[in-house]
């Protein structure tokens, strides 16, 4: 190898290991957000609402390194491609933190621990997504379209979660009006949690694209669930 | 003439002799330092180190990894690789250590040139703390290495000293609070009503009972714990040790009108600590008798499994949902209260003492449930002395 496509290699990997920091940021925000959730620990759900503009920064860091790589380099094919999901997947990883931000500052909303019976399946809709990014990352460095078709097969998870949660809320609303108010802001954090497991569907459709070539999207056969969850 | 050009070709040839020689010497010399100071640890490559700095690297017990000025991973140590797997030449450090805490940990070091640590936990749930020192002594840093000391057992263990003093703490007030209530209303008038006064000192005697059970669940459990209790093993039928403990619980279970069903045959005998494994089946009997309604049923039953004998106590009670299966051999761990009726808590030890003992004899026990169809605790020992269960109950 020369010189050259050596140092173009190397700046390469950088960028890829640039995206698996802001993937371990994205990460931490979100196991940070559902534990100040449980918790009701105001001080950590500040904490990730301000470190978001760190995972901003370096998110748009790595765009800028990806796109001086295109123009100083002009790579061909895969290393194309590569570059190009590096700067997709980055973008969607700082779209997840912004959930896990908003799951932060509802739960600055709610002032206290919220009194749920269903904490354990908030809980688990954060695992199962945190699973699933950590995965998407695995995927994506070692250009395995396998493994990224089996993490995005896992979104039904999260989506089935998102329904329990769903339709208990509503339930919960009717039978007391009283509570309304809270329990929208819990819908709308079971909502940024099913969001996460959508983010890590479009990352694993982009390193689909980035080992075949082929640009595929994972069909959401659930899109009516919000109308049907009520049946 | 003749002679004069010859002996001019070979001075010159002696002189381009020695002059070589000399180069060739002056190279092997220039050699020997190069190698003396790279043994002297002024730096170069993994190659120049002397053995026994590369013997230290190799057989430290601990991760190790060095990387450059660039974050990049130069050298790993085996613990490094077996952790966290074979680094490609020149790749990122977070391709290894999946933390962004280590890569700025790293970050902060070549830039200040000064040691640090950090604390992170990576996804599989190791803890480590660790350790950045920029190399060379000399500033400006050219690189940073990095020791890795795994804490999670640590960390493990001062959560659990922090949970049993704060669980303990907890378990002893209730009892302490009623006995203060019931001695302020016995002496503040409650001595006046010789009835009254019965009463009260009835529920005193009772918290002080249910205190020093708990008391002495602990003691008992801390013994087993650190292996203080030598057990006294003897060859004995299981059915002889069952039918003792059953019937020792059968006035609970009439006076619920509960049908405890024994299955155990009679042939199976087995190395026990009568005393000590007596106590898990009461532990096991005494929760199936508790959590099963009036008109219930409890079995226990026994069998062969190959080389172990398995053990079943099942009953029909509410049963335990699942995600409270993993937890019920947790010291201090209860179902949460609505589950239970009053009257029904116990010390919240009983099954870690039985866990504890059963694991004393070599065995193991786990329980399995699905909510409103009872509960099922499986108990497996060896049929024979000296074979142990070395993997996780399934």
């Amino acid at each position: 190898m020369n010189n050259v496509r050596l140092d173009f290699q190397h700046k390469l990997q950088a960028l890829e290991g640039d995206v698996i920091r802001l993937g371990s940021m994205v990460d931490e925000a979100i196991a940070n957000a559902i534990k100040s959730l449980e918790e009701g620990d105001l001080a950590l759900a500040q904490q990730v609402v301000r470190n978001d503009e760190a995972i901003n920064r370096l998110r748009y860091y790595i765009e800028e390194h990806g796109s001086a790589l295109i123009a100083t380099q002009q790579p061909l094919a895969r290393d194309l491609r590569t570059i190009i999901a590096a700067m997709y997947v980055a973008t969607n990883l700082e779209r997840m933190a912004d959930h896990a931000a908003g799951v932060a500052r509802l739960t600055l909303r709610l002032a206290r621990t919220p009194r749920t019976d269903l904490l354990p399946q908030f809980r688990q809709m954060a695992d199962v997504g945190r699973e699933m990014l950590n995965q998407s990352l695995e995927a994506f460095i070692h250009h395995n379209a396998d493994l990224a078709h089996d993490v995005a097969a896992r979104d039904d998870e999260v989506d089935e979660l998102y329904n329990v949660i769903f339709q208990a809320m509503i339930r919960h609303m009717i039978e007391n009006p009283e509570q309304v108010q809270s329990a929208t802001y819990l819908l709308w954090v079971a909502h940024n949690l099913e969001r996460v497991g959508d983010r890590v569907t479009n990352i694993c459709e982009r390193v689909i694209y980035m080992v075949t070539g082929e640009l595929m999207e994972f069909v959401d056969d659930r899109s009516d669930r919000d109308l049907t969850a009520l049946k | 003439m003749w002679w004069c050009l010859l002996g001019l070709a070979g001075v010159a040839a002696l002189l381009a002799l020695l002059l070589w020689q000399s180069r060739r010497r002056e190279h092997h010399w220039r050699h020997v330092a190069q190698r003396r100071r790279q043994q002297a640890g002024s730096g170069g490559d993994d190659s120049g180190a002397p053995l026994w700095l590369h013997t230290v690297f190799e057989r430290f017990p601990a991760p190790l990894l060095v990387v450059d000025r660039q974050g990049h991973v130069v050298a790993a140590n085996p613990q490094a690789v077996q952790a966290f797997g074979r680094p490609r030449p020149g790749e990122p450090l977070i391709f290894r250590l999946r933390h962004h805490a280590a890569v700025e940990l790293v970050e902060h070091v070549l830039r200040d040139g000064d040691p640090a640590v950090q604390a992170i936990t990576l996804e599989e749930g190791t803890v480590y703390h660790l350790y950045a020192w920029p190399w060379p002594l000399t500033k400006p840093p050219q690189g940073a290495i990095l020791f890795l000391q795994d804490v999670t057992e640590h960390v493990h263990a001062v959560r659990a000293r922090r949970e049993l003093a704060a669980n303990l703490g907890h378990e002893l007030r209730t009892p302490l609070t009623s006995l203060h209530v019931l001695a302020e209303t016995l002496v503040h008038g409650g001595l006046e009503d010789p009835d009254l006064a019965r009463r009260l000192a009835d529920r005193m005697l009772n918290e002080v009972r249910a205190t020093a059970a708990l008391v002495e669940d602990m003691m008992a459990l801390s013994m087993i714990e650190s292996g203080r209790v030598p057990l006294r093993l003897e060859h004995l039928p299981l059915a002889d040790v069952v039918a003792e403990r059953v019937e020792r619980l059968r006035p609970l279970a009439e006076e619920k009108a509960i049908a405890v069903v024994q299955r155990v045959p009679a042939d199976i005998v087995l190395p026990l600590d009568r005393e000590r494994f007596g106590q898990v089946l009461t532990n096991l009997l005494d929760n199936a008798v508790k959590f099963t309604p009036a008109g219930g049923l409890v079995t226990v039953e026994a069998a062969r499994h190959g080389p172990w004998v398995r053990l079943v106590v099942r009953d029909t009670g509410p049963g335990i949902p699942s995600e409270a299966l993993p937890h019920i051999f947790e010291r201090f761990y209860k179902l949460d209260r609505a589950r239970t009726r009053e009257g029904q808590q116990g010390t919240g030890l009983g099954l870690a003492i039985a866990k504890h003992l059963v694991l004393a004899h070599g065995g193991r026990i786990w329980a399995e449930s699905s909510p409103g169809r009872g509960a099922t605790f499986f108990v497996e020992l060896p049929a024979e002395p000296g074979s142990t269960h070395a993997g996780p109950p399934p």
